[in-house]
């Protein structure tokens, strides 16, 4: 493998470190606002799942992102690396910034950016952009309406309890679950991605068939590696955003989001679509917000979060595209 | 008197037509899983919009479920 290889698969494991630390926010956000989980136990049980996602989902995102977003012969190292630059760049400024903006979108976004420098639009799949562009929008539509339903359903199961107390302390328990659901759901679709993009590396280089059927086994372990340590770093300004500004969240609610975030994950997975666990967990906590009524939702703060993720996939690509000019100036 | 209208009812009503109009986005050779979704999510938020609007209709009010903040006051945690 030459020297560039390897120097863009450490890029791909840097970006990755910087999705789990970025989003490590949405995975313990509610459980730690809601005070079921310190943050340190929080973020330890979060990577733990982030991990081990790898033994629940095949990998039908990591091949969306190696052959359905940008044509293969343009899929360079060069691009790749450009791409990654430009993700991790606005994953940087937004943290920054505090906005949970999307990883997912920043990389998507930076390596098409990169590609678009260096070839114009035609590198571009349609097939692969308009379903990633649908989801977009569907994924936060999708969390939000099971994060109302759910929340909803468990409010007609209780609502004529009388041991209220008693209910919220059961879902103390009941978010335990369901932040392991949703941050395994988090470790398959996001670390799927960095996978997809080694992969695309080793197409590059001759080392891995174009039409590959499996990734191989050290990119799916450094993959899950790298967003499990990047969770257990933790990225706290985020936290506070998601936790308790856009709502404020009980047990029963924290239950509700997560539960309705991680179908929605494990559906996406599923299917071998790329999509943010951001947007799917932003859209599930105002989900929960809306089963009590409208002005729950800090709307303020949700439009902000709506804003970043519209400049997102622009903004990581204008970084990329730069980036690549850059490289290709100097190689 | 009727009250102000429930601002979940239009909300609810957009995301519908909103998510039927992304399933014509996607192409037909698309997986029908992944086709389904748009559509499915659409009838939901529909359903959403018109159970809300006849609450909002008989009552005259937004209904207001709130098993969490009843749940805040009395929590001790």
């Amino acid at each position: 493998m030459t020297t560039g290889a390897i120097i863009t698969i450490i890029f791909a494991l840097a970006f990755d470190y910087t999705n789990g630390f970025h989003d490590a926010a949405n995975s313990v956000a509610t459980v730690v606002s809601t005070r079921v989980l310190s943050p340190k136990l929080a973020v330890l049980w979060a990577a733990t799942f982030n991990f081990i996602a790898f033994l629940i989902f095949s990998e039908t995102v990591s091949k969306a992102i190696a052959k359905d977003v940008v044509v293969q012969n343009v899929l360079t190292i060069g691009v790749i690396v450009a791409g990654l630059i430009g993700a991790i760049g606005w994953n940087l400024i937004t943290f920054w910034k505090g906005l949970p903006t999307s990883s997912s979108h920043a990389l998507i976004g930076g390596i098409a950016g990169a590609a678009i420098a260096r070839s114009g639009f035609s590198s571009l799949k349609s097939e692969g952009f308009r379903r990633l562009g649908v989801f977009i929008v569907m994924a936060p539509l999708i969390g939000l309406a099971l994060g109302l339903i759910i929340m909803l359903v468990i409010q007609w199961l209780f609502h004529r309890s009388k041991h209220r107390e008693r209910v919220n302390r059961g879902f103390r328990t009941g978010q335990l679950i369901s932040a392991a659901a949703y941050s395994l759901g988090h470790g398959g679709n996001d670390a799927q991605k960095t996978m997809g993009i080694i992969a695309a590396v080793l197409v590059a280089s001759n080392k891995l068939d174009a039409n590959f059927s499996s990734v191989p086994l050290w990119v799916v372990l450094s993959a899950h590696t790298a967003i499990g340590l990047g969770t257990l770093s933790g990225g706290w300004r985020i936290v506070k955003t998601m936790g308790s500004r856009i709502t404020r969240l009980q047990p029963v609610g924290g239950f509700a989001a997560e539960t309705g975030a991680a179908i929605t994950l494990f559906y996406a997975s599923h299917v071998g679509i790329p999509v943010s666990t951001t947007h799917t967990i932003t859209g599930s906590i105002v989900g929960v917000g809306t089963a009590r009524r409208m002005s729950a939702v800090r709307w303020g703060v949700a439009s902000r979060v709506v804003i970043a993720w519209i400049i997102t996939i622009p903004g990581a690509g204008i970084i990329a595209a730069v980036t690549s000019l850059l490289v290709k100036a100097f190689t | 008197m009727m009250g102000s209208l429930d601002r979940r009812i239009p909300f609810f009503a957009v995301a519908s037509l909103v998510s039927f109009g992304l399933r014509f986005v996607l192409l037909e050779s698309e997986k029908s899983i992944v086709k389904t979704v748009p559509v499915a999510i659409g009838v939901i938020y529909a359903v959403l919009a018109a159970l809300y609007f006849l609450q909002w209709f008989t009552t005259g009010r937004p209904e207001s479920f709130d098993l969490a903040s009843t749940a805040a006051t009395d929590s001790t945690d």
